[in-house]
Order: C-alpha cells, then sequence, then structure tokens
C-alpha cells in the first residue's frame, strides 16, 4: 500500500516528522502489504504556498491511482479536509486524537487523515499506526457503517449526476 | 441568523443542550431537523444532508451538525456544493474554523462532549462570534485560499439552484 503526503507551510515541519515516523513502521502491515510512502510536496518551506493547490494534488494522485491513501497536513487540518472532502471518491477525516483516527478508520472507512501542524510526536505516532491497523468493521451488526457509508456515497453521487445531466443538456442544444 | 441542527443517536443528547441554550436568544432562529427521538439505528448522512441542503446558498444560516466523532457528518456535508464543513472540538478549532476558514457548518464530536456539554455551547459561541480574517486587512490570503476551495466544489458539482 502506498502512501502520499503533502502538507502546507504551516504543517511542512510536520511533515518531515510524519516521514520519519512512517519509515520506523513495520514494511509489513496487517493485511495492508508492504507500506511505501511518497511526498507529494511542497518541497521546500514557502510561507506564501497554499493548502488547496496540495490537496488538489493529492485528490488527483489518489483518484489517479498513483497512491491507495493520503496524509494531510496544514495548520488545524480543517482546510485540507474541506478541501479534500470536495473531491468525489474521497474521503477525508480530520483526526484530532487517537479515539477518532481510531473511528475514521473503522466507521468512515477514511481513505485520508488530515492532521493539524502542532501535534506532537507520541500523538501522530499513534493516530497514523491506528488509522493504519484498525480495519473498517463491515461484518454482523457492523453493516450499518457500511449502510452509512453507502448513504454517503449517494449525497455525492447525485450532484454529479445532476452536474452530468446539465452538461450533456448543453451539449445536445 | 438561522441556525439548524442535526444529529444522530451519537449526538442526540448534545443537540438537546445546544437547542436549550440557543432558543429564544435575540436575532437567533433556531430549527431543529431531527432526529426527533433517539434511535441508535439512525444514520448520521441522513440528518447531515438534511442540514447541510438548508444551510447551502443562504447566508444567513449556519448548520450545527453532531454525530460520534464529527468525522462523518463533516464528511458528508462537504459533499454538499456550497458547503464548508469541519470538526471541531475545542475552542481553539472554533476559533480559526471561523477566522481563517470561514465554516458554514461546524460538526462536533458528541460521544466527547457529552461528558461536558457545556464546552459544545461554548465551542459553537466562539464559532459564531470569530469574524472570518479573510475580510479584515491583511487577511486577503485566507480569501484567496477560500475561493480556491469553492473552484473545487463548483468544478465537480452545480451549485443547487
Amino acid at each position: 500500500m502506498k502512501i502520499g503526503i503533502v502538507s502546507d507551510h504551516a504543517g511542512f515541519a510536520e511533515k518531515a516528522k510524519i516521514m520519519l515516523i512512517l519509515q520506523k513502521l513495520p514494511k509489513e502491515n496487517k493485511g495492508l502489504g508492504a507500506i511505501e510512502f511518497e511526498d507529494y510536496g511542497p518541497h521546500g518551506l514557502n510561507p506564501l504556498d497554499d493548502y488547496p493547490d496540495f490537496a488538489k494534488l493529492l485528490a488527483d494522485k489518489i483518484l489517479g491511482g498513483e497512491c491507495d491513501r493520503g496524509i494531510a497536513v496544514c495548520g488545524t487540518g480543517i482546510g485540507m479536509s474541506m478541501d479534500l472532502n470536495k473531491v468525489p471518491g474521497i474521503r477525508a477525516a480530520l483526526c484530532y486524537s487517537e479515539e477518532a483516527a481510531q473511528k475514521a478508520a473503522s466507521h468512515n472507512d477514511a481513505n485520508v487523515i488530515c492532521l493539524r501542524g502542532d501535534l506532537d510526536e507520541p500523538e501522530v505516532e499513534m493516530i497514523i499506526s491506528t488509522w493504519l491497523e484498525v480495519p473498517f468493521e463491515t461484518a454482523g451488526e457492523n453493516t450499518r457503517h457500511l449502510r452509512r457509508l453507502q448513504k454517503m456515497e449517494k449525497v455525492e453521487g447525485q450532484y454529479l449526476l445532476r452536474r452530468l445531466m446539465i452538461r450533456l443538456r448543453s451539449f445536445f442544444q | 441568523m438561522k441556525i439548524f441542527f442535526a444529529a444522530d443517536h451519537a449526538g442526540f443528547d448534545v443537540k438537546k443542550v445546544l437547542l436549550r441554550h440557543f432558543e429564544g436568544q435575540r436575532d437567533i432562529e433556531c430549527v431543529d431537523l431531527g432526529n426527533y427521538k433517539f434511535d441508535d439505528q439512525d444514520d448520521y448522512p441522513t440528518f447531515g444532508e438534511k442540514a447541510a441542503l438548508e444551510v447551502a446558498g443562504n447566508d444567513d444560516a449556519v448548520g450545527v451538525l453532531i454525530c460520534g466523532t464529527g468525522i462523518g457528518m463533516s464528511i458528508v456535508a462537504n459533499k454538499v456544493p456550497g458547503i464548508f464543513a469541519a470538526p471541531c472540538w475545542d475552542e481553539k478549532i472554533a476559533y480559526f474554523a471561523s477566522a481563517h476558514n470561514r465554516i458554514n457548518v461546524i460538526a462536533l464530536p458528541g460521544r466527547r462532549l457529552n461528558k461536558k456539554p457545556i464546552e459544545a455551547i461554548n465551542i459553537v459561541e466562539i464559532w459564531l462570534k470569530t469574524k472570518f480574517a479573510g475580510d479584515l486587512p491583511k487577511g486577503e490570503r485566507h480569501k484567496k485560499r477560500i475561493e480556491t476551495v469553492s473552484e473545487i466544489d463548483k468544478k465537480y458539482r452545480k451549485t443547487l439552484p
């Protein structure tokens, strides 16, 4: 499994920490295979850069199949999470605690986690390893999580469909 | 201003506390969009979408959504065109959510705030009270970033009529 990592200037230092943590992770993870990661930028600190540019970059990489999951860091994690969730197919969870990371994985099947730039190292490590290790629960009475996800996808899909219809209509006019 | 409240079972109690606090306040009209009774099998997208649709395109309305962690609600609300939503778990984050990101829907972690409902009130108060820095001098960069998020929103979805 490959993880893509992005940040803006406010998450730049945290991104470096995260890559060190990912390097330390056991190479073989339960059910996920070998874990690889790639830094999609920024590759230098630019105090004037904007989170939407890197959010878009990460979303494109995931949807294009270049990586499977993503980690995005900005000052509070809010900007990244709003922006990534606008992209169909992305479920970005702003993980503010280990418990949030656990639920993001088991209940929301988040394919991206967003982190704030001022988390300390043990917290980040806990959040990332929890998110990677906890599986999405769908068996038995946990089918409710799948049902909720499907409802969410319906919300997502209905606007895409509407957009497609409007496009088609203008094409035939 | 209109505030639309919605919660699943995990946010049921916090929603009640917030409604009791904000109802009857000056210049605030509270609308409860459910769930109206406790049902531990209900699903957050049902209520999240309802509130998001009310807030989208209405500059004088905001939404307060509550689920277990705030994550599910924030994801589903952001899928609706015109909605900017984020989970806010403490007062500091609520401040930045307003000042830097101008979110119009706040998602609260019900399981966490159940134990201290006063904090839920404080979080929402600070979020409502804080002004967007993008409208102040030297805040241009925040405005530019929010506009880029809107562009991404429009790219994938036609805004609601």
